[in-house]
Formats: C-alpha cells, structure tokens, sequence
C-alpha cells in the first residue's frame, strides 16, 4: 500500500498538468460543497447553544383559520399550568423594543427583550454574574431590575464586576443591574439587555392581547407528542371559554430549533443540492478525464499484471490514484473553502440568521474529507475495474491496436451526458431563480420607494410620557426634520410598510362579531400626517391625517382598499365605523382609503391594512421611523437631521439611517443571493461540460484520424467528417439535455415555494436553457469537428 | 515440466469460427530452451500467452508443472503463474514512473515479499547483472540493451521456473542482442526453462529445439 501511495504520488508529479486539472477542477468542487455545507450547518441545522436543545420546544397558537399567532398572557398561565409535561416554561414579549440606555457621556440605543424570570433557567443558561429577575421584580411598581448581555456588559462597563448592583437608565427609567449573562449568550437573537415582564401591566392583561411567546423545556423522559395532547386539551378550553378572541383557536408545540431554522431548511438545502450536483458534475468532468488516462495507461498495467500483480491489485493501485487526487483536491477544496466562508460572511444575505457564526469547524471538515473520499472512490473506481477486465495478449501486443482506444468509449460518453444533464439542472435552476428575483424587484410596493429616505428615533420614555404637546417631542420631530431644506416631505410611523408590523382583528360598528372569525385581521399603522404623500401611497377616497386629527377631535381612521371591501364591500366605507377591540371597543370613523400596500415586503401578498393617527395615542410613542421625501441626494441629509432630532431632544439617538430603495433591495436579498450562488455554479457547470465535451470530442478524432483519413481516401468529404463528430456530439448532449429535462423539471417542482412569480414548468425558460447548452456544444465541438474535417488521407494514413 | 494436449483457440468472426492455434500438442521439459517460430498470423505470441497463462479462452488440457491448468479458475492460474513464470517482452514494458530498483522490487512486492527480504533480493539480482550503477535511473534514462537487461532481471528476480520471452531483441541492434541471448543461454545452464518467440534463426539457434508454427499449426 505505501508503494503504490508513493508511485501514485511520483506518476502524478510526472503528470503534471493533468494533475493539476483535476486537482483545480477538485478543489472548486469540493470547496463549493464545503462552503455550503458550513452555511447549512451553521445557519440551520447546528443545535441551538443550549444544553439539552432536542428538550426546548415552542409553543404558539394556531388561530381559526390554521394561521400561527402569539398568545396572551393570560393564555400563558394556563398552557404553563394545565400541562405537567414541562421542566421549565417561559415566555418573551413579542416586539424587542429598543430603549435608550442613558447617565453615560452618549445616550445608547439597546435591544431589549421583555422575558419571564424563568427563561434563563427554562434555556438552561444561569447568568455568569449575578441573577435572573425575583418575583418581586416581575410586577408592575415593584423595583427594576435588568440582567445585561456580555456584549453591552463590556461595551458599557467595560467589564467591570462592579457593574452588578449598579443603576443604569431604561429609558429614563433608573434599573438596577442584576445579572450578567455569559458570553456568547444570544436570546432570542441579538439582545443587549433582559427586562422582566410584569404581569399586572397592561401588554399582559386581557384574554385578546396576543403579545407573548411561550417556550418550554420538556421534562425527562416526556416526549413532544405527550405535551401536545395536553396541550390540546387546555386549547380547547380556553376556545370554549372564550369563543368571541380565541374561538377555534388551537395551539402547536415544534421544536426550538424549526421554529427558528425551520424554514430556512428548504432554501439551504436547495443551495446544498445544487452544490452537490455542481461535485457530482466535477467528479464526472474529472472522471472522464482519469478515464482518457486509464486508457493510455491500459499497457502499463497489463504490464503490472503479467509480472505478478493480482487483479485488486491493480484495481488498488487506481483507486490509490484517484484517492491521493482527490486528497489534494480536498486540501485546495479546503482552503478555497475558508475564502468562500469569509466570503460569504460579507456578502451573504443579512438577514440569514446566525450568518457571522458560519465557521470551517470540525465537523465541516470531516466533510470535506468524506466529500474528497467519495469523489476519489467515483475517480478510481470505474478504471479500477477496467483494469481487472483487461487482457494482457491483447493490450501487450507488441503494435498491435487495442479494442479499447478506437470509437466513442462509451463510459466517457456517459459521463459528458451526465455532465450536460447536471449543467441543464443547475442552469434551470438559475433561471427560475434569476426570474424570480426579478419579478421581485418588479414588484410595485404600493408606494413610491425612491428618494425616500428612512431614520429611526428614539425617545427615552420618561422624555416621552413627561409631556404633554400633541404627538410629543417626536411629533415636534418630525415637522422640524419636514423644514429642513431639500426636504420636500416627511412623516413617522411605528412602523414603515415592507417591514411587517402588528395586526388586530377588527370588525365593523353596526355588527357586534359572535365568533373569532368574524373579525377581520389587518395589519396596524400608527402614521403622523403627511404620512401618505410622503411614502407616495395613492388615496383612493377621502383623505389622510391632519394635525387636526388630534386628541379633542373624533377618533378617525384610514382603512386600505382591502379592508374597505372586506367590511363593506358594495358600500361607501367613508364616515363608516371601524371598531378596534382594545378594551371595551374602540370606534374608529373611517376618514380614507388608502391604496393596498405590500406590508410584508415584496414577495407577500396585499393584506387589509388600517391607520392611526399618531396624534390620538392614548399614550405617547417612545420610537418613531421617520420617512423624508427628499429633493436630493437622500442619504446626504442624514446631518442635518441629525440635528434636528437633537436639538429636540438632546438623549434621542438616531440610527438605522437608509434609503427605502435599499431596505427593499436587502429584502430580496436571499433570493439575488441564489440566484448569483447558481449564476456562479452554472457557470462552472457549463464551462466544465464543455471542456468534457471538448475532451471526448477531441479524444475521438485523435484516435480516428486513420479511419477518417480512410475514409477520405475513399471518397468522403469533410461535410462527412463533421457530421460525424457533430452527430457523436450531438448524441451525447442531447441524451443529457433529456436527461437534465426530465430532472428539472422534477427538481423544480421542490423549490416552486421558493420562487415568486415564476411558473416552474414555463417552455420559454426550458427552451432558452435548451439553446444556451445547444451553443455551447457547438462551441465546444467547433474545433474537433474543424480537425476532423481537415485530415489530410496521405498524411494519416502515412502516419499510421 | 509443460504437456499441452488437442489446444485450440479460436474467434468468432461473423457466422464463421476462426482459428488462431489448432490441436496444438506439445511438451516441454524442465531446463529445456525452446524457441518457437513461423511468420507473423502463425500463432506464436498466442501460444506464449497462452502458456504464460494469460490468455483463459482456449479448449484443450494444459498441464503445467503437473497441475491441470485447463481445470483451474482464474485465481489459482495466476497463482501458478506467479510462482513460476517471468515475462520479457520485445518492448522491455518497463513501468516508466519506477526506477530500475523499483521496477525489479514490484514483482516481489506483488508477491507479498517483507521488505526487507525484497531489497536482498533486488540487490543481489542488480549485482548479478551488474546495473548496481543504474538501479536509480528511470528506463528513459536507459540505452535500449540496457532497458532489456533490466527487463530480463525483473522476469528472474521472483525466481521463476520458467521465463516467457516474446521477440526479446526484436527492438535491440544485433550486439545488443547477442548480449541478451548469451544471457539466456546461461540462464538456461544454471536452469531455467526458456521458451521464446523469435524470427531469428540466429536466436532460435540458442535453444536446444524449434517449434514451428503456421496458420495456428505445429508444422514442425
């Protein structure tokens, strides 16, 4: 074994340029295959950082109409007590509001997440200083208390102990720090600091305030199904008891880490399958090629085999070969691996989660190093065996042509077919993807995204609540960022289409709803004025805020088109009432209607929508997203408004500045992101097929020149000639441009929830990808068929 | 040593059977030094092929060290043939990516030689052809006669009863190859049984009988 690993490594040597070929063609294969099993492993399939994560499970509602919804506190406390199958339960609040940390020399915006005490301890995590919250603490009136990130426990102390027990401002609020969690910590996300939900506030009050999440860990030895069935049971309970908001209502417990990744899986593996592919296509491309040098080697062991080697000798001493070919191409598969990893870190989607945790770990080696066996193994494996069939008379006699060098060698035949169906796959794949991408971008939002520029205020909620001006200091914002010169519009929101945002069922005022499905769910706005022109949203009927809609005033609304028709439809909606079920009912006279709007972002359908004015909160808000319509350059305004936040409010800090155009652009991002992934890949898959079919087409006209030339002699043309090896061509494309047809068209099928607006089985598409490969077969075949044509009989035959 | 009865092998060419050796009976004797020769179709290299144990596709008894070769499988042939049979070859076959020291230490190696044993073997086979000087080179690096000298050394260096020769100066300039045939014949008078295929009456001269072919027959 350790000769043949040594005359391998010598013959490959003295091969060199061969070698090399294989080695690079190797290498990109498997560095691709490593890159995206990293993103796969690290994005979705790697176990959350907890002990015991197969345990944690989520807990959600399921709504009358199968739709996944939060809970309400009080839902909470009763899931949490009528199942007995939890070790630990917690819940977190379903915004993580910002808050304004301040005392400092620079006002600090953090994320904050609201959480039961519990859920450091449900996740199984203990604080690394410190504490989790007391009973105490979780009550409204009772003392404040924060437990702090590692990251902010640095940032803002340094990291210094003394920061336990010390007094930092939430939003104006003086909050004692209590606990400090340990490095690395992240839940549920990127969060600075843990604050206590408290159960008399008014988020946890009511039967209809969806505001919770529940997460629980199963108790040992208790399985997921046994906490469903009694979970069903306290759902169907609670759907009798409260058949007016929870009516129908269900509930589902999934895993932690579905919940989370779950959906991530299937675009993952998508990418992970046209990776594979784009190897299997390399492994084929480099196959051939071992192929065309077995045959040259045939002499060589039929020479191995007449002194003595036995046949798994020789079928050894290929496989060794291709083993120490594949070795090597795992070494610069590897190391391509980690430029693609870092890579990928900057130029992946954003929004992929744990994407900056994305690393060549262990295990992503022992990958790479089994990718590399397989690929050796698929290398070596058919020459292996052609060389335990090979008969030494034959291949040894002395001049003598063997039976295997002449024609079309039908392996290497397969192999170019296989090498074009996986270029069709992947190529297909591209161009659904690309045109999915682009009927994205295409996509009319429901407002005009340009010159529009997006910034984010943030008021410390004492500074908020202490004042009693209409709209408050953010309102007073707003109108001084509308002054500035070059501005030619501006307006706030809690939230700006595109970005998602709560919803509320509502109903109309002359019925009072019997069941849950009789209100209307719609996505909630709280807009200042200006709100309309500034975004671009077209009014269809009556009109948007005015500075009058105003606490004195009547409560006013502005519905979208969707909703209007969904609750009167064939009916004026204008000066109609629209009740908001917050409390007893809040009749809400409908003032406008707006036109639909893609709240969800591009690739969501239109859902009903409806407006407040910002100005009748009944309590201030403490963050505002400013939209400002711009006459220049948007981003160019960024510090004067700046300003203009500041000399409002001197702890407001501004942050998450941008364009509209660009907030929309990182939204499709993931779906650019495939389609530039499979561009790149099916580029490499074509660029490979041709050099395969540039391989095999040459090979065949070397070995046919005397034949050609023959035939020549005897009267053929060239014409004759290239219609042989365009014919010979054309038999093997076209047998893997039907093979790769019948693959895609299968495979498309999987990844049609992927795409957005594309129909997977369009003819155009197959064609256009039918015509790209039919141009590079031509291109590929072009000079074979050229030296095919040109064979000049005397000289062949001569030279034979 | 060798006793082959009624052997025939033949191929199918179309509707029709064609022969290559026909109702071939022949004996050869342990230390004898046969040459076997005719025009190029007779035959001969079949025959060496098919006595080297190569060639499975023939009708007939083959008995050769008083096994019935024609009644074993695949792996006990070759288990026979590499116990007992060195090749030469006309174009020596050295393996080019192996030095000359390799390329005599491959046949052991193929043989499940320890290492150690195999590198006595090797040293003393250098030495008894005295190309200790060349056991680094490559065989490009080498003059043809050299080249066949080595290939010789490497058919003797697993001991072989009986060495297997196909045309073995065919491709040397004539004092080349005499050098190559006195090294048979001495070969052959310390023992080993040598049957070769040669066109050369000056070669076949070496040997003690010639067996001549014609059209897959034995006509002398």
């Amino acid at each position: 074994m350790s000769n043949d690993l040594r005359y391998a490594v010598r013959s490959l040597v003295r091969q060199f340029g061969f070698s090399a070929v294989v080695i690079i063609v190797l290498g990109v294969g498997i560095g691709a295959v490593t890159v995206m099993f990293a993103a796969l492993w690290g994005v979705a399939l790697r176990p959350l950082p907890f002990p015991e994560p197969d345990r944690l499970v989520w807990v959600e509602a399921v709504t009358d109409t199968g739709n996944p919804n939060s809970l309400s506190a009080l839902d909470y406390y009763d899931y949490r007590e009528g199942c007995d199958g939890f070790a630990s339960t917690a819940t977190q609040y379903v915004w993580r509001p910002g808050v304004v940390v301040s005392g400092g020399e620079e006002p600090e915006r953090a994320t904050s997440s609201i959480v039961s005490g519990s859920l450091f301890e449900t996740l199984g995590v203990r604080p690394a200083l410190g504490r989790s919250f007391r009973s105490q603490e979780e009550v409204a009136g009772g003392p404040s208390a924060v437990v702090i990130s590692h990251g902010f426990w640095q940032r803002r102390f340094g990291g210094d102990v003394g920061a336990l027990g010390a007094t930092v401002h939430v939003d104006g609020v003086p909050t004692e720090v209590v606990g400090v969690m340990p490095e690395g910590f992240e839940y549920p996300g990127d969060v600075d600091l843990w604050l206590p939900m408290q159960r008399n506030s008014g988020a946890a009050s009511g039967r209809g305030n969806n505001n919770f999440f529940m997460i629980g860990r199963l108790a040992e030895g208790v399985g997921r199904d046994q906490v469903q069935a009694q979970m069903d049971v306290v759902a169907a309970r609670i759907s009798e008891s409260f058949p007016n908001v929870k009516g129908g209502w269900g509930v589902s417990v999934v895993p932690l880490q579905d919940h989370f990744f779950g959906d991530l899986r299937p675009l993952m593996l998508t990418l992970m399958a046209a990776t594979a592919f784009l190897l299997l296509l390399t492994v084929a491309n480099v196959a051939s090629l071992f192929l065309a040098r077995a045959l040259s080697q045939l002499r060589e062991l039929a020479v191995r085999l007449s002194i003595g080697a036995s046949p798994w000798q020789i079928a050894r001493h290929v496989l060794v070969q291709g083993l120490v070919l594949s070795g090597v191409g795992a070494v610069v598969g590897i190391g391509l691996a980690h430029l693609g990893v870092d890579a990928l870190k900057v130029y992946g989607p954003a929004d992929l989660p744990r994407l900056a945790s994305i690393e060549m770990d262990g295990r992503v080696l022992v990958f790479s190093v089994f990718a590399a066996v397989l690929a050796g193994l698929a290398l070596g494996i058919a020459p292996a065996l052609r060389g335990r069939r090979i008969e030494p008379t034959s291949a040894l006699r002395e001049g003598g042509h063997t039976s295997q060098e002449g024609g079309w060698p039908r392996l290497r035949n397969a192999l170019v077919s296989v090498q074009v169906a996986l270029s069709f796959v992947l190529l297909i794949g591209f161009a659904l993807f690309l045109r999915s991408s682009w009927q994205l971008q295409q996509v009319d939002p429901g407002y005009e995204p340009d010159g529009l520029l997006t910034v984010d205020v943030q008021l410390p909620a004492a500074v908020a609540e202490g004042t009693s001006a209409p709209g408050g200091p953010l309102g007073e914002v707003v109108d001084r960022i509308r002054a500035l010169p070059g501005v030619v519009d501006a307006a706030g929101a809690d939230e700006l289409p595109s970005f998602g945002g709560p919803y509320n069922g509502v109903h109309r005022g002359d019925r009072t709803p019997q069941t849950a499905s009789e209100y209307v769910p719609a996505t909630r706005r709280i807009v200042t004025e200006h709100f309309f022109p500034t975004m671009g949203i077209r009014m269809l009927a009556g009109r948007g805020f005015e500075r009058t809609d105003g606490p004195g005033s009547r409560l006013v609304t502005v519905v979208s088109k969707m909703l209007a028709e969904r609750l009167y439809p064939d009916e004026d909606p204008l000066e109609r009432i629209m009740v908001l079920p917050w409390g007893d009912g809040i009749p809400l006279t409908i003032v406008g209607v707006a036109d639909d709007v893609r709240d969800f972002g591009p690739a969501v359908e239109h859902r009903p929508a409806f407006y407040l004015s910002f100005r009748q909160l009944p309590s201030a808000l403490t963050s505002l997203r400013v939209a400002v319509r711009t006459a220049t350059e948007p981003t160019a305004l960024v510090p004067s408004i700046r300003t203009a936040v500041r000399e409002v409010e001197k702890d407001a800090p501004l942050f998450r500045a941008g364009t509209m155009r660009g907030w929309l652009s990182e939204s499709t991002a993931r779906s650019r992101f495939t389609a530039v992934l499979l561009c790149a890949f099916a580029a490499i898959a074509l660029l490979l097929s041709a050099t395969g079919l540039y391989g095999v087409t040459s090979s065949y006209v070397a070995v046919s020149r005397r034949s050609i030339g023959i035939r020549m002699a005897l009267g053929a043309t060239p014409r004759e000639a290239l219609r042989r090896v365009f014919a010979g061509a054309g038999w093997m494309a076209g047998t893997g441009l039907v093979a790769g047809l019948g693959a895609s068209l299968a495979l498309a099928r999987v990844i049609r929830g992927m795409l957005f607006g594309v129909e997977t089985s369009e003819p155009a598409t197959y064609l256009g990808v039918s015509l790209v490969l039919a141009l590079v077969v031509l291109a590929a075949c072009a000079v074979p068929a050229w030296r095919a044509a040109t064979v000049d009989p005397a000289v062949a035959l001569r030279y034979e | 040593m060798i006793r082959l009865r009624d052997i025939e092998k033949s191929f199918n060419q179309g509707a029709s059977q064609v022969f290559v050796l026909r109702r071939i009976n022949l004996e050869v004797e342990q230390g004898e030094f046969l040459s076997i020769m005719g025009p190029s179709g007779a035959g001969k290299s079949t025959l060496l092929h098919l006595l080297g144990m190569h060639d499975g596709a023939w009708t007939g008894e083959y008995e050769f060290l008083g096994h019935p070769v024609h009644e074993l499988n695949n792996k006990q042939r070759q288990d026979l043939q590499r116990r007992n049979i060195g090749f030469v070859f006309q174009s020596y076959h050295l393996l080019d990516d192996l030095t000359v020291y390799e390329n005599l230490e491959i046949p052991l190696s193929y043989r499940g030689v320890k290492r150690s044993e195999r590198q006595a073997i090797v040293a003393d086979t250098l030495d008894r052809f005295q190309i200790v000087g060349k056991k680094d080179l490559y065989p490009n690096q080498l003059s043809g006669g050299q080249q066949q000298l080595v290939g010789v050394a490497r058919a003797l260096v697993a001991s072989p009863r009986l060495i297997l020769a196909d045309e073995p100066t065919g491709n040397l300039h004539s004092d080349q190859g005499r050098e190559i045939m006195e090294l048979f014949k001495q070969l052959n008078e310390e023992g080993t049984t040598i049957v070769q295929v040669t066109h050369s009456d000056t070669n076949a001269a070496y040997g003690g009988r010639i067996l001549k072919l014609r059209d897959g027959w034995i006509v002398d």
